[in-house]
């Protein structure tokens, strides 16, 4: 009788579950089994040929021009993240602490988090017109008199990318923080101010410690976002401007090297998980303390 | 003794909401008070402007002789036992304790040392390591005294400390920290809306009722003359009941009672009242001069005691008995037995608010 039920139940259970499990071997599995695959291959026209071999990693190794990429992309996602933080942390601090009115609150919050639902391309070109030549950002320089003539210095650099990444990701860095900063119970302000410590020791020693879950979340999802990122570079990128998906792109485009392409791809995947990893162990040891 | 905190004319204003109206009070040195009152009263409020987390409206705050009115609360020489005790979560029970010692400059391995002593004093001196959430409830609340006590405060502040522990661990904890007040010498004021809280503890309780101070005195006081049925309401259980005062006779519950000469001006219609144990139940045979007739309705069983309810011309009065050995539960009566109740005559209280009409 149990046996038959059981039986039954893990027929149900199987049913249920088949569709997302099939959504995922078939749109998950399959296609990093064939990038796996495609990394041995040998590239040769027209395009590429079975074979087992490591070539297309030691290339990846060896040619200082990968390491280069990867170092901009890390670099660049690296300063994204960090500018994104200092931005985002001041601002979810005063929604969290400072905003008393419920109404108001959230419509700042909805301020930051909005955006998202606005194509991403989209808020990216919008950089495109402000720091362009004929763009925001000159057409006010102008009009101040501290520009005379249109200024090309603001597009098509790392620069403008890092910008215009911090405005594309920082609702992720603003969504954490502020989850985290409002979890924290306002009498552990007050205790530590009762304890005797000012508002500046108070912040070191409590609400930062406090807020690291939400602050090395954010810097993940931030660093890992604009890490894959390749529609920035397009956009307002320089010709020094181009990072590791980029790189990829133009392999399985223009350079048809689809092994080295799926070689770097693994690479850059095996990059974001360690660093998705160390995050969701941080965040793990953090919450044993915390709980 | 001196006073160690003094609040005079002290008002707090919530916008439009008046959350302390007016309260000036003295604590003496070494003195356990308790504000007590239901929520919404204002005893919260109150002992956060003694703590420095709400800035009065109007009056002033003075402790230990300095005026502290506009001082945040890490200048303040009082610490404060949270209702929920606002550990933090990220440090160890050493480091809690710990915390408001390197505020002072005092050396990391004194900072062990007197955070380890503190926790000893609430003999919790072996969690030294262990984190907020690894702990009880009840040992939560002991490391939360410590930490407020580690400091040396001239005046510590506990905002309903036991409310969050269940009831016998309560009253353990009620022993505990009036131990713990005798030892330490230092100066208490308790937030609580539990009078029997109140009661147990503390030197002097103050009354709060829409944040104005309704009675303040000792618990016996309270107890035996509260000044209002307000008061005799919220402590403890009483009889109320109009009447007039003729002499030495109090016209009462459509009987005559005996009460002293005086107890309450001539004629004039108040509210009387007294406790359930204050008044005898007789049997019906022994009526006599002040006894009252009266209906026994309900009994409820306490074990050491029951309590008695009687009607008196239409008046529910309740009354207890205590029940020891020579006078056990069999002795009890029956619901519907005519009986005869006799108040002892001194223990008739006069509350202070006018009777209607």
């Amino acid at each position: 009788m149990t046996l038959a039920l059981s039986k039954r139940n893990r027929l149900r259970q199987f049913l249920v579950l088949s569709p997302p499990l099939l959504w995922t071997v078939l749109f998950m599995f399959a296609p990093y089994t064939i990038l796996v695959v495609y990394s041995f291959w040998r590239a040769q026209f027209p395009l590429a040929v079975p074979d087992f071999q490591f070539g297309n990693y030691i290339e990846i190794f060896t040619d200082p021009q990968y390491a280069r990429v990867l170092l901009r992309t890390a670099k660049i996602a690296g300063l994204v993240s960090l500018l994104a933080l200092l931005l985002a942390f001041p601002y979810a601090y005063f929604l969290a602490f400072k905003v008393r009115k419920p109404g108001l609150r959230l419509t700042l919050y909805m301020a930051v988090v909005a955006p998202l639902w606005v194509s991403y391309l989209l808020r990216a070109y919008t950089w495109k017109t402000i720091l362009g030549t004929e763009g925001l950002l000159n057409s006010f320089l102008m009009s101040t008199g501290i520009l005379s003539e249109p200024s090309s210095v603001f597009l098509y650099n790392q620069t403008a990318m890092v910008v215009t990444l911090t405005y594309v990701f920082i609702p992720f860095m603003v969504m954490p923080i502020y989850a985290a900063l409002e979890k924290i119970p306002p009498n552990l302000i007050e205790a530590s101010g009762d304890l005797g410590e000012g508002a500046i020791a108070t912040f070191a020693r409590i609400t930062v410690p406090l807020a690291m879950p939400g602050i090395v979340a954010g810097f993940t999802m931030t660093f890992c976002l604009s890490f894959g990122d390749f529609i920035s570079p397009i956009l307002v990128g320089g010709p020094d401007g181009l990072m590791i998906a980029n790189v990829i792109a133009a392999q399985f485009g223009a350079a048809l090297n689809w092994p080295l392409g799926s070689a770097l791809a693994l690479v850059m995947l095996v990059i974001v998980l360690g660093i998705i990893t160390a995050s969701d162990r941080f965040e793990r040891l953090g919450q044993a303390r915390l709980s | 003794m001196t006073d160690i905190v003094t609040l005079n004319n002290i008002s707090k204003h919530f916008g439009p909401v008046i959350g302390v109206d007016n309260v000036s009070l003295s604590v003496r040195s070494g003195e356990f008070v308790t504000l007590l009152g239901p929520s919404g009263c204002g005893k919260s409020t109150l002992l956060r402007m003694i703590g420095g987390f709400e800035e009065p409206t109007q009056g002033s705050v003075v402790i230990n002789g300095d005026d502290v009115t506009h001082l945040p609360p890490n200048k303040r020489p009082v610490n404060i036992v949270f209702q929920d005790y606002a550990l933090f979560p990220h440090m160890s029970v050493g480091k809690n304790v710990g915390y408001g010692l390197r505020v002072g400059g005092v050396r990391r391995t004194e900072v062990a040392d007197r955070a380890r002593a503190a926790l000893e004093l609430v003999g919790l001196g072996d969690r030294f390591d262990a984190k907020p959430h690894q702990l009880s409830g009840g040992q939560r609340q002991r490391v939360a005294l410590a930490r407020a006590i580690v400091r040396r405060p001239k005046v510590l502040l506990l905002d309903e400390p036991l409310s969050a522990l269940d009831a016998n661990l309560r009253e353990a904890m009620q022993v505990e920290l009036k131990r713990l007040q005798r030892k330490v010498g230092l100066t208490f004021i308790m937030v609580t809306h539990d009078q029997t809280e109140a009661l147990a503890l503390s030197d002097r309780v103050v009354v709060m009722c829409d944040g104005r101070v309704v009675q303040d005195g000792t618990p016996d006081t309270l107890y035996d003359r509260p000044s209002s049925t307000y008061v005799a309401g919220f402590i403890g259980t009483t009889n109320l009941f109009q009447g007039q005062v003729h002499g030495d006779t109090l016209h009462a519950l459509g009987q005559k009672l005996v009460v002293p000469e005086g107890l309450a001006p001539e004629g004039r219609t108040l509210t009387f009242g007294f406790r359930p144990e204050k008044a005898e139940i007789l049997t019906a045979a022994v009526a006599g001069n002040g006894t009252l007739p009266a209906t026994v309705t309900d009994i409820l069983y306490h074990g050491n005691s029951a309590r008695i309810v009687v009607e008196v011309s239409g008046s529910p009065l309740s009354i207890d008995r205590t029940i020891s050995d020579a006078r056990h539960a069999s002795g009890l009566p029956d619901i519907g037995d005519q009986v005869q109740i006799a108040i002892q005559p001194d223990r008739i209280m006069v509350l202070a608010d006018e009777a209607a009409a």
